[in-house]
């Protein structure tokens, strides 16, 4: 059987392997990435079951990034994104743009591996 | 011939240049790729207890430095772990005599940064004295990362801390105080900062009740706004009832607007016409000329830039 895929972004390669660490184990394959073009790249090469966004600035990357994943694979993965952002304006945005989930830092681990194991258990089903 | 001597001395000069940068280089992307095994390491034994993972141990000063860094990265990103694991790290590597000792030969970014790191680690409060005296440091990094330090060795003496302050807290303050009650270190109720008369400890209420959006709060930030002395209290309490979505059309809250400066006033109208204020919210509590100034904001491309609604 295909192991699940799960791309993350991150411009901090420590955030990304901290996230990794969470949600990965021996039965998914993680690519990280670090830059917003490197991240369309793999999700177009790889078709991943999740996305995992971790930098989310307005104007460079943020629902830009999201519109061209989205472009980019039409099977639709999910597209989490965890971020310091609280404010309502970019949550809705980024929301709308077609995020699934949308979490603020600080994260509780066991919560987020919880909720990525059931949607790639979800995905795979399917 | 001088002109050879010239270009010897500049292209020696330069290649020097380049080896110490690649060394340093290669240095630093050692110590994340160690910092980055820790953080694998911690976080596989904060979810898993797997006992392969107990047994995290960091030899040199690089890699307790790392060890520190990568224990920081985890804690500042997550929420209810189980401190005993952490604190048996710490202790198993003795990073907190290391950190105090270098945090007392260090100086400015360099001891703020440390007094950071520090403050994620658990550390006994013994030697939260030792922290304390570096809360009066004429440098704002130092005396605020040493403020949190404070806080997250000593969460239940947070609110003596903050009152006997000598120093007013920025915003920028606050948001990191606010980071340690986002991770559940700081066990603090917003209630009796806002009827605390100590503008720090005010200032931090207002900035829980923003940060959390609480709005329970609505009657009490209008008794600040009736009864406060010190208008930037007065205007911190208008910016946290704007960022309530709460409505600003009281007759006390107009009286209070009116009394402040031309500057601050066109501040608050900006951030209410961008926080999606109505045209007719704005008219009622500004003049005709910054509701004008509101309506130029709104039809003006700067306002699509601004908000990020329009541009993501």
């Amino acid at each position: 059987m295909n192991k699940p895929k799960i791309v993350i972004y991150s411009r901090r390669s420590a955030t990304a392997t901290l996230i990794a660490e969470i949600i990965g184990d021996d039965s998914t394959n993680i690519v990280c990435c670090s830059s917003p073009d490197q991240t369309i790249a793999t999700c177009t090469q790889q078709k991943p079951d999740l996305v995992i966004i971790l930098s989310i600035r307005p104007f460079i990357d943020g629902s830009e990034l999201i519109r061209r994943i989205r472009l980019s694979d039409k099977r639709h993965p999910p597209i989490y994104v965890i971020s310091w952002q609280q404010s309502e304006q970019i949550v809705l945005s980024l929301l709308e743009c077609g995020v699934d989930q949308y979490m603020t830092f600080p994260i509780c681990m066991s919560r987020l591996r919880g909720k990525s194991y059931s949607q790639l258990n979800i995905n795979t089903k399917i | 011939m001088i002109v050879s001597i010239i270009y010897i001395t500049a292209a020696s000069i330069i290649s020097l240049y380049m080896l110490i940068a690649s060394r340093q280089n290669s240095r630093k992307e050692k110590i994340s790729s160690t910092r980055d095994i820790y953080i694998k390491q911690i976080a596989s034994l904060l979810l898993n207890d797997r006992p392969s993972c107990r047994n995290i141990r960091a030899r040199s000063r690089k890699s307790r430095l790392a060890l520190a860094e990568a224990i920081y990265i985890v804690v500042s990103h997550t929420y209810g772990n189980d401190r005993e694991k952490l604190r048996h790290i710490v202790e198993q590597n003795n990073l907190e005599p290391f950190l105090l000792r270098r945090i007392r030969l260090s100086r400015g970014v360099k001891r703020a940064h440390l007094l950071m790191l520090l403050s994620t680690i658990p550390i006994h409060q013994h030697n939260s004295t030792q922290i304390e005296q570096y809360i009066h440091s004429s440098d704002k990094e130092v005396r605020i990362s040493a403020l949190t330090a404070t806080l997250s060795a000593t969460p239940a003496m947070a609110i003596r801390t903050i009152s006997e302050l000598d120093f007013d807290l920025s915003p920028f303050d606050t948001a990191r105080i606010i980071s340690l009650l986002r991770r559940g270190l700081l066990p603090i109720a917003y209630e009796p900062l806002l009827a605390s008369n100590n503008r720090n400890l005010r200032t931090l209420g207002l900035a829980i009740v923003r940060s959390f959006g609480i709005e329970i709060a609505e009657k009490r930030l209008h008794k600040i706004i009736s009864n406060e002395e010190d208008i930037s209290i007065v205007r911190e309490t208008i910016y946290t009832l704007a960022s309530l979505g709460r409505p600003l059309g009281h007759t006390k809250i107009r009286e209070r607007l009116a009394a402040m400066p031309a500057v601050k006033r066109k501040e608050l109208c900006r951030h209410l016409t961008v926080e999606g204020y109505s045209i007719s919210a704005v008219r009622s509590l500004f003049t005709e000329g910054e509701t004008l100034y509101a309506e130029t904001l709104i039809n003006s491309y700067k306002r699509a830039l601004v908000r990020p609604t329009t541009t993501f």
